[in-house]
């Protein structure tokens, strides 16, 4: 059995390689009929080669948990050696379930460098260890994916019941029409002609873009101070 | 990475009040409302480096003016880390409170984002 600790490094703590040591045969079990619908349905959302080796990789699996509650179970591949590897990586569809009291519990499956399926997590939203989670609960959804290529768009609003009007940020691919993109944050200058950057929902970027925001929420600022105008 | 960020917060909470060093729980406050002075929020932030990855990220959080700050007992509303490519993400979450922030705490998380990546690439060398 591995403890929780050896899966949390704290800052400052050497780093470990994530070497595989070789499973406990006595430990291992066939995968439940959730995990094994959990997996396909991942699978058949996959573009045809990953979808084909990962329902291959699956009937290969056998399941270990590595923790108290179960929480983590990695897969050992009859006749597959995994070599020493640090980097998993998560395959790009999660599901999200209820445990036995309710509390939404959040699946992941990783596979490691070389694609092959590595493990299986729970991760829950409530406090204490997992229970049960119920499979019947099942839905799947798709991350989204971070591409790098998305570009910034901004929107002046006005809004009578807001001290000035605002700016509203979104991110949109390459080839997208920017007419009524879906912003995720907004800046805007208060009565008190503070500046303030609100968020409202995910977005992902990159460093020149944050740094581009804070460029166009000053450029804003400092247009509203000048405007001198009162809304 | 990003629900992993949640996990290995909450467990670290879960320890602290184990410890008896008070509650963690997020709801006490609504950090970042509209309402209140903003700028008077501390930005706090914590390094996590997950074990079974090579790579570890910051996640950053809001405390208002006198809430206490207990290492890794926040609530994240962005986490940063770095890609494969060796480029920074920033990724915002998003949370049930509205989250603002002013400008310089905008600038300040670049900063200290920089710093990180600094050091992470220095690391990495030769892996």
């Amino acid at each position: 059995m591995t403890s929780s600790k050896d899966e949390i490094v704290l800052p400052g703590a050497p780093k470990e390689d994530c070497s595989i040591v070789q499973a406990d045969k006595t430990m291992l079990r066939d995968l439940t009929e959730g995990e094994i619908s959990f997996i396909r349905s991942v699978a058949n959302r996959l573009n045809p080669a990953v979808r084909d080796m990962l329902l291959a990789d699956l009937s290969l699996a056998r399941a270990e948990e590595k923790l108290d509650d179960a929480s983590l179970i990695r897969f050992n591949l009859t006749g597959y050696e995994r070599g020493k590897f640090r980097v998993q990586h998560t395959y790009p569809i999660e599901g999200e379930l209820n445990d036995a009291d309710g509390t939404a519990v959040h699946v992941l499956l990783f596979a490691d460098p070389s694609d092959r399926l590595y493990e299986l997590e729970f991760l829950s939203w409530g406090d204490g260890p997992l229970q049960a989670p119920d499979w019947t609960t099942l839905q799947l959804i798709e991350r989204p994916r971070f591409e790098g290529t998305k570009r910034l768009v901004y929107d002046l609003f006005s809004d009578v019941r807001a001290p000035h009007p605002y700016i509203l940020v979104g991110l949109i691919g390459e080839n997208e029409e920017r007419g009524g993109f879906d912003p995720f944050m907004e800046f805007a200058v208060d009565n008190d002609n503070s500046l303030a950057l609100t968020i409202y929902h995910e977005a992902t970027m990159t460093l020149d873009q944050w740094e581009e925001i804070a460029a166009k929420a000053r450029e804003h600022h400092a247009e509203v101070l000048a405007s001198g105008e009162e809304w | 990475v990003k629900k992993l960020g949640h996990w290995i917060l909450r467990t670290l909470c879960r320890n602290d009040r184990a410890k008896g060093h008070g509650s963690s729980k997020s709801n006490d406050s609504t950090p970042g409302n509209r309402k209140r002075d903003i700028s008077k929020n501390r930005i706090v932030f914590d390094t996590f480096l997950d074990a079974t990855s090579s790579r570890s990220f910051i996640l950053f959080g809001i405390r208002g003016d006198s809430e206490p700050y207990l290492p890794g007992c926040f609530d994240p509303f962005l986490e940063v880390a770095v890609a494969r490519d060796n480029r920074l993400v920033f990724s915002l979450y998003k949370k049930s409170w509205p989250v603002s922030l002013t400008v310089e705490q905008w600038d300040a998380i670049a900063r200290h984002a920089k710093t990180y990546h600094e050091k992470i690439l220095t690391v990495d060398v030769g892996r």
